[in-house]
This record gives C-alpha cells, structure tokens and sequence, in this order.
C-alpha cells in the first residue's frame, strides 16, 4: 500500500548540511500495523511525516497505492492527505477554540461534507472511542487521555485507509496510554485500518505486527 | 464552511480579551473618523436634499468685466551703411496691467442673457448672503435672506414641513410671503409647526410666512428666510445698469451629460454678449464662467480663481485624507494580525495535515479578519452617529447639518469591507505560505 524506495532527507543551511534519513527502503501492506522506534533525533517523526505527505523527500520515491506522487503540489497533497490519511499526535493539537464536535468534523468540513451528515459522522466516531457525552466540551475542559481520544476519534471520521500516529501515548500515563493503544489495536483489527505508529515504549510496540529502528537516520531493523 | 469561519473567528476574538479590546478599539475608532469624513462628503457634496440633482447642476457665479491696457514699446536701432547713418524703428504692443470687475450678476442682466440657455431643463436666479436682524421679545434674531423666482424650488429640492413655495405670480406682484427654515421659525416663534400664514417682519417689512423648509444644511445655500426677487427694496440691486448685482444662476439638465453641454452653451452667450452700456466707458471684455456644482464648491473652499484646478486639489486632499486615515490603522492592524495569527500557527499546521489547501487557510483567516473589522465597524457606526449628533446639535460645522443615509452605510459598510481585507491578506498569506511541519512544530495548542 506505501511504498518508499531509497528515501533520503537532507535539511541544508548555509553552513551545515544534516542527513536525517539515509537511503530508507519501507513497504507497509493494508491493514498492517507498523511502529518505528528508536532514540530522540533519529528521524523517526521525519519519517512519519514523509509517509504522512507533510514533507517531501530529498531522494527517493514514495508510492502510495502502486502510483508514484509525482510532485509535491501543495493541493493535490492536501487532497490526498484528505482522503487517505489519519494523523494522531503526541500532543493531542486539538483546536481551542472549537468544540470537541467541531474538532472532529475538521477533515469533513475539507471534504466538503454537509453539515447533517458531518454531525452525524463525528457523533459515531466519539461514540467509537467512548466520548459521546463530550460532545460540546472545549479541549480545555478534557483531561489528555480524553484529548488523545478525541484526537482518535478525528483521525477516524473520514474512514481514512491509514492512520499515522507520532508517539499517540507519550504524553500519557500508562493507564490512559494502554487505553489509547486498545483503542488503535481496535481500530487495525476491526476496520483493517493500516497503522503507522512512532512511538519509545517497547511495550506498546511488541504489539504491532512490525517494528522498524532507526538510529542516525538508518533502517537498522 | 464560512458559517464554521464566521463561528471560529468570534470565539478567537473572546481568547484575548484585552489583546481584542485594543484591537476593535482601533478599528472602531478609525472608522468612526472615515464614517464622519464619508458624512461630510455626503452632505456636502453627495446626492442630499435640497441638492439631490446637484450632478446636473451647472452654476454661473459671476460676472467679470474687464479692460486691457497695451503699451507701444518703439525700438530705435541704427546702423552705418555705405558711411551713412540707417536709422531703424520697430515698435510692438505689450500687455501692460487691466483693469477688472468680478461681482455676481444683476437680475435683469440674467434675465435678459441667460434665461434661454439651450440645453438648460431649468434654471434659477437668486441672490443669498445679505443679513438682517429682526427683534423678538427683546432678543436678536439674524436672518439670512435670499432673493429669488418661482423656479427656486423645481430646481431645488427643499423639504417642506408645512406649505410650499411661492409661485410665478406672488413674483410678478411683488407679495410680501416668505418661506422660512425650521431653524429660525424656533427662533422667532419658539415652535417648529402651525407658522403658515404668521407674519414676519424682516429690515421693515411684514412678510407672510407661506412654507416651512428644513434648513438646507449646506453652505453653499446658508438660508434662513427666502422672499421673491422682485420687492422694491432691494430694485436697485437689481437693475444696476453696468451688470453687476448680487445674482448667481443655477442651471439644470436632464442628465449629467447636460452639464457639458449647459457649458457650452453659456460660453456661446458670453462670445456674442456685449459689454453692458453703462459699463462700455470702463471696459470692453465680458466673460463670464460656468462651472458645475462640484467644481463651485471646491472653489469656495479653496478661493482659488480657477474652479477645475481646485476641484482637482480638492478631491487630491480628500484621497489623501482618506488613505492616511486608512493606510496607517491598516498598517497597525497587519502588525497586530501578524502576532495573532503567529500564535495559531499550530493550528494552520492541524488543518493543512487534515487537508485545508493554501486557499482554504488563506480564506479563512481573510474571513476571520472581516468579521472583526465588522463588529469593529459596527461599534464605529454607533460611535460616529453619537459623534455627528453632537456635531449637529452643537453647531460645530456652522451651517453643514451631516445626514446619515442609504448612501452613508453603504461606503460605511465598503469601508469596513476593504479595511478588513487590506489588513488581513497580508497576515493571512504569510501564514498560509508556511510549511506543515514547520508550522505543526510550532508553539503547541
């Protein structure tokens, strides 16, 4: 389903050039469940969000359903981000100002959905993750497993076909952490959801269907 | 989707209470002074009763007589030839110094001359800016008065409270009725209402009062009482012979277009006018300029001899006001925008990785930032309207009485409207340039 051939990342200045992936060779088939590991400034969340199309590669193809992206338009990748992609983030990045329900309709409202059935969607999608009852509470007002949940719950709606999460339990405490992890688990099990997580606990990654390692922006697992 | 900007925007505006107070405090009282200036304009020279057709007006104001003197300057050369002496002598006429007359015009100079101008639909003679006073229980009461004909009032469009205008022929018989301006019915009879057929009397004489009119609230027509023309105090003025006598004309087309054509036709009349004969010992050119209310105004503003040329500096003044008055606001509230927006930068990153595009950011917060210079907009309106009531009530502007119309809130609402897109693209497109992952890595929500 994604396919990256001879990935390469260089962030340049004037002064220093910094290789932050090195010749990164990746095949995830749908419905896996995939966690990259592997110490602070490894590149793991480089990685992510060149998978995620947040960032273009330096070298190298990224194939996503057997088709190269050709050129990293900043529309047509919104589009396809739109349509594919779920992002999960360490630190929740819910919008303040909106409603937990506005929150989650976000990739509708780009999609151009209509209000009734957006409502709709975002209503089954908290109940999925069990915050229902939250439905009109501001972010602020949510403890950060519910934040994460919430955060689950708008990666979801849309039914995009994979979902990136980077470090989805870091900022959590383990209860709350293994929660969130059931609730992905739930999602690749149930709805054939491919999962692509970043995370430091090797607990969490022991039950994912593979693990790849990064150290210095090399694949060494 | 505007409906989610429109909702987000004023909850954005409730995050920062004080950062907002500031901020809508500048944009309501910027626009307060733009709604007061758009007022100014408006009354003075928008569409506004009594001078709602004043785009088709064309105005003669004065009458100029004029003598060149020319001086004969002789050259006196000489030169040898053949040993003898040549002598040679040129002369040429130079203009040396005239001598000029400009006054308004005499009624029967008018009368006689520019009562069948062409292309005029209609016309009006009057004679405005003599004072006198007139004693009520003991307190002075000034009164401004104008002469004028019948056609006064098709020409312009007083609003009557009580009764109308005189007619042709309370002209011809000389009636002593007048109409008079609320301002100065307060003034002499303590009331605004049932004064038709009261009598006032002004420099001696007892007038009827037969109409009642809203002062016109312009400077151009400062009035407080209009009689006919025709009384015999003021004949003398009336008949001098040389052609000066206190009159200025008013033309009317059909449409704007006339205005061009009015002109021409007046100065076709001034090329086959003759200098008036008791004035031919003194002066042998006549001219005479017609302009159009525009043009008139801004040379009684300006007191320049030339009525375009200040009109143009007038209009290049006003635009220059204007855009300082938006220019420098505009470039504080890019400024304060820049640090708002800065601050959501995480959020820009959540969207675009959730698929907003470049335009749809762009869009939003463009939409944002008029639905602030909006409600902005909305506490100048109110500011200004308290402002022009105080203005009015005090007298501030002299004679200009500022009006509030259709007109005012829609170059309000165009005001709002620009400031709130000048101020905000510039912001909103710097945000929406940044990168998602730049951006996503910016301060967390």
């Amino acid at each position: 389903m994604i396919q990256l051939q001879n990935v390469n990342k260089v962030y340049r200045t004037k002064t220093i050039e910094t290789m932050a992936l090195l010749n990164i060779n990746l095949n995830i088939d749908k419905g896996e469940f995939i966690s990259i590991m592997g110490p602070s400034g490894c590149g793991k969340s480089t990685l992510l969000n060149i998978i995620g199309l947040l960032d273009e590669p330096s070298d190298g193809n990224v194939k996503i359903d057997g088709s190269t992206l050709p050129k990293y338009n900043s529309r047509d990748m919104a589009q396809l981000r739109n349509q594919k992609l779920g992002f999960i983030f360490q630190s929740f990045h819910l919008i303040p100002d909106l409603t937990v329900r506005d929150n989650v309709e976000l990739p509708l409202l780009y999609r151009k959905v209509g209000s009734k059935d957006r409502k709709r969607m975002a209503e089954e999608a908290l109940e999925s993750v069990g915050l229902k009852n939250r439905i009109s509470h501001f972010p602020n007002q949510l403890s950060g497993g519910q934040k994460q949940r919430v955060a689950i719950a708008r990666a979801i709606v849309g039914n995009p076909e994979i979902i990136l999460a980077d470090e989805p339990t870091g900022n959590l405490d383990s209860v709350m952490g293994g929660e969130i992890m059931d609730i992905l688990l739930n999602l690749n099990s149930k709805n054939n959801t491919t999962i692509i997580m970043v995370t430091h606990d090797e607990a969490m990654a022991k039950k994912t269907h593979k693990l790849m390692r990064l150290y210095d922006g090399q694949q060494i697992a | 989707m505007i409906s989610n900007y429109i909702k987000l925007a004023i909850r954005v505006l409730g995050r920062n209470k004080f950062f907002t107070a500031i901020t809508l405090f500048g944009i309501s009282f910027t626009l307060a002074i733009l709604m007061l200036i758009i007022s100014v304009l408006e009354t003075e020279v928008g569409e506004t009763p009594p001078l709602t057709d004043k785009d088709k007006m064309v105005i003669l104001p004065s009458l100029q007589l004029k003598r060149q003197f020319y001086d004969t300057i002789y050259a006196y050369d000489t030169t040898m030839y053949k040993s003898a002496q040549i002598i040679d002598t040129t002369f040429t006429l130079k203009e040396n110094g005239s001598n000029n007359s400009n006054n308004e015009f005499a009624h029967w100079f008018l009368d006689k001359h520019l009562s069948k101008v062409p292309n005029a639909k209609n016309y009006t003679f009057f004679k405005s800016g003599e004072i006198f006073n007139s004693y009520v229980n003991n307190s002075k009461v000034e009164m401004r008065v104008t002469f004028t004909d019948h056609r006064f009032w098709e020409v312009l469009d007083f609003q009557f409270v009580e009764g109308f205008g005189f007619g042709a022929q309370s002209v011809e018989r000389e009636e002593p009725v007048a109409v008079i301006t609320t301002d100065l019915a307060d003034k002499y009879y303590g009331r605004t209402n049932n004064i038709i057929g009261e009598m006032i009397e002004m420099d001696g004489k007892n007038y009827k009062i037969m109409g009642l009119v809203e002062p016109a609230g312009v400077s151009l027509l400062a009035v407080d009482i209009i009689v006919p023309y025709t009384h015999a105090a003021i004949g003398s003025v009336r008949s001098n012979e040389s052609g000066f006598g206190g009159y200025m004309a008013i033309f009317l087309g059909e449409t704007s277009a006339d205005i061009k054509l009015i002109k021409e036709d007046i100065k076709y009349i001034n090329s086959k006018t003759e200098v008036p004969v008791a004035a031919q010992g003194k002066y042998d050119i006549i001219k005479f300029d017609a302009f159009g209310y525009h043009e008139t105004y801004a040379g009684q503003i300006l007191d320049l001899n030339d009525e375009a040329k200040s009109l143009w500096i007038m209009k290049l003044i006003m635009m220059g006001l204007i855009g300082l008055f938006i220019l420098l606001p505009t470039l504080n509230l890019i400024n304060l925008n820049v640090s708002r927006i800065m601050e959501r930068s995480s959020e820009i990153g959540v969207r675009k990785a959730f698929g907003a595009d470049q335009r749809v950011i762009l869009t939003q917060f463009v939409i944002e930032n008029i639905v602030q210079t909006f409600i902005g907009g909305l506490i100048g309106l109110v500011m200004a309207i308290v402002l022009l009531n105080v203005i009015n009530e005090a007298k501030l502007m002299g004679d200009i009485i500022l009006k509030l119309n259709l007109r005012f809130f829609i170059y309000s609402f165009l005001i709002c409207l620009l400031f709130g897109l000048v101020s905000g693209i510039l912001p909103a497109y710097k945000m929406s340039k940044m990168h998602v992952v730049t951006a996503l890595k910016q301060n967390k929500l």
